[in-house]
């Protein structure tokens, strides 16, 4: 077994910038090239058999981090160190001669659109082992796939290997991608909102298959979530995503319980609590307006045009990474002893 | 004194006739709101409740039909109108918030006139320009600002849309306004937002409010009263903090034990093991009993009787029923 605290994915001021499309009239008449700046200089690091969690809203850049670290795509800058080597810059051939393929899978959030409606559970389940080559022989991979099945409950396996995604309900379904992806024994799981489309009764279930890979198979997970509610049932530690940087990072209870920074403070007690007194008297942060273009975020302090305790220093620079206590930092400008 | 009740059903049967047999999606429903309530309807995707609200819009669609039962709304018995008088009733005594109604707005039409096409139809107005003035005040009632009724859909964000929606679904002052599932696909800060706007308005109107909705926390945010419906019944209902701290029904105590909270001590969840059951062949007795911890042989054969205090506060559980009614049973 491997030890606790052993890194296994290191990312390093990993930044993505995604080109805007313009006409070559607009090129030369507007001059420089415009970038959607998804995820721009994010570090954070994943210990083995740990479920970390990127949580942040849409347009928070969290999915395309993770697409990044499954190689789904290039980095535009920074360092992905896994497992003690730099994978930054494989391209496709090394990245599956290394193993990586087989190494590293990812869960996607919509069963409804992530399995073809055409394949059986058994082809969809199969496929991983097929297309990486790891046995021919019918029979083997027969086995293997009821053998997965089983384990993601899908019982009897017998009779839901030959069922179609059509037969089965949205928990079932995201039973057999869960399948999909860990048939071939992955050491790291990106789980993009696994449960977000899920029924509140079967969500538990699923989150609870996921704790069992990392119990018995020693799986470690980055969970993607905007569900803070879910990420304090599953996650170890967590980092929160607001416009492409990680304003706040720390244990999960310390930022779920105890959030510091304005965004993270918004978030949180904008989250309905199945408490109907506490409801009537929790106040709310709110912040103005909407989340604005990732094309041209605003100056210093991406926050500070919607939080209510923006300072004049907030619109001119870059809030420093400030840890208020051990293993737990907020980026903003309020924690810095000036 | 006792306030005036908007909206009654009363042992609604809304059955679909398909060619793989009939689905019973709303078995034997009943359920009042009053003037002033948000109510809130709770269940898991296929338990009936978006068709019992299609049902009050007499909007239900092929092969479904009201099979019996009645839906009296302000007083009008609306179940055998006809469909000429039950459009004059749609948007101006109840309307509806559809499930993702912010991405069918017309996408070629300002959004202003999408609002001034709902009064002139109903001839509130008489022009498009005095339609604009009303969908301004409807704008800054709904938080959004009046200038945006020429703006066209996709120049608004996915929140902004939804309270065009919502300022639409007020635009004939209805006195019932039915949301389902009002904030899916929103994110969490913006849903927020969208919840106190409605809460708000209904606050201040005195409108009535059906809110239909998978999201127990959200329930427990902004109703008075609950309503659980499971496989096409109301297995239990009552006032906000009953259900949330007294539940009584398993598949209501199972629901509450399944939601992770943010707040106060971590606690584990126990997730309701199986899925709801297929409503062609639903499961004789109660339709609970296959995923219920409880299940005792009765409830196998025999559907649970009602035990509670009247209409607004009751439970169907055979847990519940007293021991001279499971003898005769």
């Amino acid at each position: 077994m491997p030890r606790q605290d052993q890194v296994l994915v290191e990312v390093d001021n990993l930044y993505k910038w995604f080109p805007v499309r313009r006409s070559f009239l607009e090129t030369l008449l507007k001059g420089e090239r415009l970038f959607v700046k998804a995820v721009d200089g994010i570090s954070f690091s994943i210990k083995k058999r740990e479920i970390y969690v990127l949580a942040g809203e849409s347009g928070s850049g969290k999915t395309t981090t993770g697409k990044v670290l499954v190689g789904l795509e290039k980095p535009t800058r920074g360092r992905i160190v896994y497992d003690g080597a730099d994978i930054s810059s494989l391209s496709l051939k090394e990245w599956r001669r290394q193993g990586l393929r087989k190494k590293i899978q990812m869960i996607f959030q919509d069963p409804y659109e992530s399995l073809n409606p055409r394949q059986r559970v058994l082809d969809i389940v199969a496929e991983p082992l097929i297309v990486n080559r790891v046995t021919r022989d019918k029979r083997e991979i027969e086995e293997r796939v009821l053998k997965i099945l089983e384990e993601v409950k899908l019982t009897p396996a017998t009779e839901f290997a030959y069922r179609y995604p059509h037969q089965l309900s949205g928990g079932q379904r995201q039973r057999v991608a869960i399948a999909r992806a860990m048939v071939l024994d992955p050491e790291f799981v990106v789980a993009d909102e696994p449960v977000s489309m899920l029924d509140a009764s079967i969500r538990a279930s699923i989150l609870d298959l996921l704790m069992y890979f990392r119990e018995h198979k020693n799986v470690t997970y980055l969970y993607i979530t905007h569900d803070l509610a879910t990420a304090r049932y599953v996650g170890d530690r967590i980092a929160i995503m607001y416009l492409g940087k990680i304003v706040e990072k720390g244990s999960v209870e310390d930022v779920v319980t105890n959030p510091q920074h304005p965004y993270t403070q918004a978030l949180v007690s904008s989250i309905p609590v199945p408490d109907p007194k506490y409801a009537r008297e929790k106040k709310r942060i709110e912040l103005k307006g909407e989340i604005p273009s990732p094309i041209n975020p605003p100056k210093g302090c991406r926050l500070h045009p919607r939080c209510p305790f923006a300072m004049d220093i907030c619109s001119r620079e870059e809030p420093p990474e400030v840890e208020i206590k051990p293993g737990h930092t907020v980026s903003c400008w309020l924690y810095v002893k000036r | 004194m006792k306030t005036a009740t908007i909206l009654e059903v009363e042992n609604l049967k809304v059955y679909y006739f398909t060619q793989r047999g009939v689905v019973r999606a709303v078995d034997d429903v009943s359920l009042e709101i009053d003037k002033g309530e948000l109510v809130a309807l709770v269940g898991e995707s296929g338990s009936g409740k978006s068709t019992l609200a299609y049902a009050i819009m007499r909007m239900v669609p092929p092969p479904g039909r009201i099979v019996s039962g009645r839906i009296v709304l302000s007083g009008i018995d609306i179940t055998s109108l006809s469909e000429e008088e039950v459009r004059k009733l749609r948007w101006s005594k109840v309307s509806m918030i559809f499930q993702g109604a912010m991405n069918s707005l017309n996408p070629v039409m300002r959004v202003g006139d999408q609002i001034a096409e709902v009064l002139l139809y109903h001839g509130a107005v008489y022009d498009v320009e005095e339609g604009r003035k009303i969908a301004r005040e409807l704008f800054k009632l709904v938080g959004l600002d009046p200038e945006r009724v020429m703006s066209y859909p996709h120049e608004l964000s996915g929140g902004q849309k939804q309270r065009v929606v919502i300022a639409m679904a007020l635009a004939l002052n209805p006195d019932l306004v039915i949301a389902d599932e009002p904030t899916t696909g929103l994110d969490v800060t913006t849903q927020a937002k969208i919840m106190d706007t409605i809460r708000d308005i209904q606050r201040e109107t005195g409108i009535s409010v059906l809110l239909i909705t998978h999201d127990l926390p959200l329930v427990a945010e902004v109703s008075d009263r609950v309503y659980v419906m499971y496989a096409g019944k109301i297995v239990e209902t009552g006032d906000v903090d009953k259900i949330f701290y007294t539940p009584q029904h398993p598949y209501t105590k199972g629901l509450i034990g399944a939601v992770p909270s943010h707040i106060g001590p971590k606690k584990r969840l126990i997730a309701l093991p199986g899925e709801p059951p297929d409503l062609r062949s639903p499961p004789p007795g109660c339709r609970f009993h296959p995923r219920c911890s409880y299940a005792m042989p009765i409830c196998k054969r025999k559907e649970p009787p009602r035990t509670g205090t009247g209409p607004r506060d009751f439970v169907e559980c055979w847990l519940y029923a007293g021991e001279e009614v499971k003898k005769v049973a």
